[in-house]
């Protein structure tokens, strides 16, 4: 699905969250969301989501307006940053919720259920792990539910906070590649914000690079690293410290 | 799994204090809860049991008495709900939202905690009574609400407001509200967020809460003093009967009705300690799952 906002703007109080922001991702695309924190990357991908509304601007999927369509009805992937597990639910209960609070006819039956939570279970390759409660699970493992989770609704799209950002750095470099792949098989458009450069360059299609509350640049990866519109994208790339553009 | 509660401090030589020093403090302590605590728990159960089982047994065949505890039965299955319900209301608002009044109404919450008991027993016959506000309405529509049973339900319903809310509110603010948006993501409505993931999260917090409540509302004896009129088997909770048994020197009585409430007390403190039990294992869950 194509997603594309126009002009938003969100006010927390005094503080300016997002000041005119447009962006557009294109049906597939894997679209990176980066800057420094407070940058309203994080921001962005809830009203994108519906878990927070704009103050004027608005959100179109595949041309139709969005913007205050409630977040059950946008059918989006959402996975939180801390991964959000009901933590009181096995795995299985887990991945099997989003299909369990579906109303009447469309609700699938038990076994019907049971079989699509075992199917995503083998996808994010945790099979057998049912049973398991989420403080029994390693952090990337946690990651993995989560997405399963995500993907049971069949979502439009796919917008993941920060996913690779509470891991270590071996176990991210594994799983983002692996996320990437996935992406891909699943033909899904999906957005991540994250304020990592070299992860940004690495796996997105194309890098929305933000400040501010403002988009600084937004191009393909190679087109950011050699071409970069402001000094702001250059100092964030050359130093690649992380929060260079908040202390200045 | 990784352990994210601090170690304990023997771990620390250096905050080790020489033994005599150490000796002194645990006899003070165990001392002072064994003369002020332990004994007169003792002394409950020998004088009820000093005419020997038959007497103390016997104590509950009286009808009067029995009212009293069918009276409390009635009290408490009336207040906890009420309290239940208006807590987790309270207590969900105040965690959920920002609003304007929030912190009067933290306030508020912990007014039967700062009130006296008795005065609380006065405000209600000051509003209800015959001669109160609503007195003369009241008397209008035959409606008794002073000395009779509804009087004393609201008493403890205002005696025991607190808990449910107390306990409640840290629990629902350390766990933030990021399941819930995740539930609502996921195509869950707010109803079900709240019965398939709200509740369930707080469920030992919950059950602590309704413990502590349920044993405020069967022990409360000052509010519901002042608001009784002191009936014999009409309007005398189980505190109440044992005060009137006590003054007529009916001490086998008094005190083997007083050892009902103590097994109520032992019975909270271990559901207490049960329930405090899980929440900590379920927080220890929540913490390593937030940190990641």
């Amino acid at each position: 699905m194509r997603i594309e906002t126009k002009d938003l703007v969100r006010r927390h109080k005094a503080f300016l969250a997002l000041d005119r922001v447009s962006i557009t991702a294109e049906n597939g695309e894997f679209l990176a969301l980066l800057g420094p924190s407070g940058s309203g990357k994080t921001t962005l991908l809830r009203i994108i989501a519906g878990l927070d509304f704009p103050d004027s601007g608005s959100v179109w999927f595949d041309g139709r307006e969005a913007t205050g369509l409630k977040v059950q009805k946008r059918r989006v992937g959402f996975v939180f940053q801390n991964y959000a597990l009901f933590r009181h639910m096995t795995v299985a209960r887990n991945v099997a919720f989003g299909l369990e609070v579906k109303g009447g006819r469309e609700r699938p039956s038990r076994a019907g259920i049971a079989a699509r939570v075992s199917e995503l279970l083998r996808l994010v390759q945790l099979p057998g792990m049912d049973g398991r409660y989420p403080h029994e699970l390693s952090g990337g493992q946690r990651q993995r539910v989560a997405l399963a989770r995500a993907l049971a609704i069949e979502p439009r799209i796919l917008l993941l906070d920060e996913p690779f950002g509470a891991l270590d750095a071996k176990v991210r470099k594994e799983l983002r590649s692996w996320v990437r792949q996935l992406q891909r098989d699943l033909r899904i458009t999906a957005l991540f914000v994250t304020h990592d450069q070299e992860e940004a360059l690495e796996i997105a299609d194309r890098v929305v690079v933000m400040n501010r509350a403002r988009v600084e640049q937004i191009g393909t990866p190679k087109e950011i690293y050699s071409r970069p519109a402001t000094p702001f994208v250059l100092e964030f790339f050359r130093d690649g410290k992380e929060d260079l553009g908040v202390t200045r | 799994m990784i352990d994210v509660r601090p170690p304990a401090p023997k771990a620390y030589p250096a905050l080790r204090d020489p033994w005599p020093f150490r000796v002194a403090l645990i006899a003070l302590a165990v001392g002072f809860l064994g003369l002020f605590l332990l004994v007169p728990l003792i002394a409950v159960f020998s004088e009820a049991l000093r005419k020997g089982t038959v007497a103390y047994l016997a104590a509950f065949g009286d009808p009067v008495g029995q009212a009293a505890i069918r009276l409390t039965l009635l009290v408490a299955a009336i207040a906890v709900p009420v309290n239940l319900v208006f807590g987790v209301c309270a207590a969900w608002v105040i965690a959920r939202f920002e609003f304007r009044g929030k912190s009067l109404l933290i306030t508020l919450i912990d007014l039967p905690f700062a009130v006296s008991p008795v005065v609380a027993g006065l405000i209600y016959i000051l509003v209800y009574g015959a001669n109160g506000w609503f007195g003369p309405f009241l008397q209008a529509h035959g409606i008794k609400v002073i000395f009779a049973v509804p009087g004393i339900v609201l008493a403890t319903i205002f005696v025991t407001f607190p808990f449910v809310a107390r306990e409640l509110l840290p629990v629902m603010q350390s766990q933030g509200s990021e399941e819930e948006l995740a539930a609502l993501s996921l195509g869950a409505s707010g109803w079900q967020t709240f019965w398939r993931v709200t509740l369930p999260k707080v469920r030992w917090g919950l059950l602590y809460g309704v413990i502590l409540c349920n044993a405020r509302a069967m022990g409360e004896f000052g509010a519901v003093s002042v608001v009784s009129g002191h009936i014999r088997g009409l309007t005398n909770t189980i505190p109440l009967h044992v005060e009137i048994l006590y003054n007529e020197y009916n001490l086998v009585a008094a005190f083997a009705m007083a050892s009902l409430l103590t097994f109520l007390a032992m019975l909270t403190l271990g559901l207490k300690a049960w329930s405090e039990w899980r929440m900590r294992t379920g927080n220890t869950h929540s913490l390593s799952g937030g940190a990641g």
